[in-house]
């Protein structure tokens, strides 16, 4: 089992029409397993999921992006997956880097997430704002769980069996991905980071943005001490 | 406190508790939500018609006249409801989210086999 573990690619996908195709087909230039969860979109995207035979989980309503990415870790534990691994539908992760997300898993950790900081890269950095930002849920994460995640908004992340499973019974709806990491480090799960290079978003636009960012910003600080110490 | 203002709270709440038992009966209210309501009215029933210990605890307080008392006492039931309905809307989010999910899985299942 070591050898070669059963790995889920989940590319979770809202009005992803002009990236959906491209993201999915640079996954499976891999030969990985993959699963787009339509999360209720409202233009093409579930059209030409099944126009070119993909493999896709259409939510009949829409979840945001928490409800998205359980649904495909219920598919994952369903199928008895050993690793999934979230690639977001937007084409910013390289799927070059899936591999070593799983390398770090089967080293031991149960959640990787890949992290743009990690060690400086010449990648998309995001912007001034976002990276103030980003800092501040460092630090608050390292303050209330003494670990260090370099990139906590990371969507990029692989879990091995033991994370699917605690996230199959609870994720965070909306906004969930530093959240996530400090749930699973209070829930005792290893989480660790490996350097990846993203891109720039091809299409479409960020879910944060303007005045929301402040609303971002105050409900994941408090998302993330409730979590820290809630058992 | 008046007669006057005591009368025009009995005759409120009596309306309102005749409301809610209606919307009951009628299946419009289910009953476990309705007992916060029907608590409010008996709390403010009570207060206007023995108005006694409500003059003790308001001058207690330090409240200007007892109706504000019981406004406040009202009030309080009112943001408990809200926070009930709350918890609620948040049991129900997570239930259609569960759902949701089981039925794709479920359609998932029965498109590909």
């Amino acid at each position: 089992m070591n050898n070669s573990p059963s790995v889920l690619v989940i590319i979770p996908a809202y009005n992803e029409e002009a990236n959906i195709l491209h993201t999915v087909q640079s996954v499976m230039q891999f030969g990985y397993d993959y699963l787009v969860v339509n999360d209720g979109s409202t233009d093409k995207t579930l059209q030409i999921c099944e126009e070119n035979h993909l493999n896709v989980l259409d939510l009949p309503q829409n979840l945001g992006i928490g409800g998205a990415v359980q649904a495909g870790h219920k598919y994952a534990r369903q199928f008895g997956y050993d690793i999934d691994v979230q690639v977001d539908g937007d084409g910013q992760h390289d799927p070059n880097y899936i591999g070593a997300l799983i390398e770090k898993i089967q080293s031991g950790s149960d959640i990787v997430v890949g992290s743009r900081f990690l060690i400086p890269t010449t990648g998309f950095q995001s912007s001034f704002l976002r990276r103030i930002g980003i800092t501040w849920f460092s630090n608050v994460i390292r303050l209330v769980s003494r670990r260090r995640i370099t990139d906590p908004t990371s969507g990029f992340r692989a879990c091995n069996k033991k994370a699917i499973e605690l996230f199959c019974n609870k994720y965070p709806s909306d906004y969930p991905e530093p959240d996530s990491i400090v749930y699973a480090l209070a829930q005792g799960l290893d989480v660790t980071e490996v350097s990846v290079v993203m891109k720039e978003r091809q299409g479409g636009t960020s879910s944060i943005s303007g005045f929301s960012s402040v609303y971002y910003m105050i409900k994941v600080t408090l998302a993330i001490f409730i979590s820290a110490y809630s058992k | 406190m008046s007669v006057s203002i005591r009368i025009a709270i009995v005759f409120a709440c009596l309306l309102l508790a005749l409301y809610v038992i209606r919307l009951v009966s009628t299946d419009k209210l289910q009953l476990r939500y309705s007992l916060l309501w029907l608590a409010l009215v008996v709390t403010l029933l009570l207060c206007s018609i023995f108005p006694v210990p409500i003059y003790f605890l308001s001058s207690f307080f330090g409240f200007v006249t007892s109706a504000n008392f019981i406004f406040v006492a009202g009030f309080i039931f009112v943001i408990l409801i809200l926070l009930s309905l709350s918890v609620t809307v948040s049991r129900q989010a997570l239930a259609i989210k569960n759902l949701t999910q089981k039925i794709a899985l479920l359609e998932k299942n029965s498109s590909s086999s």
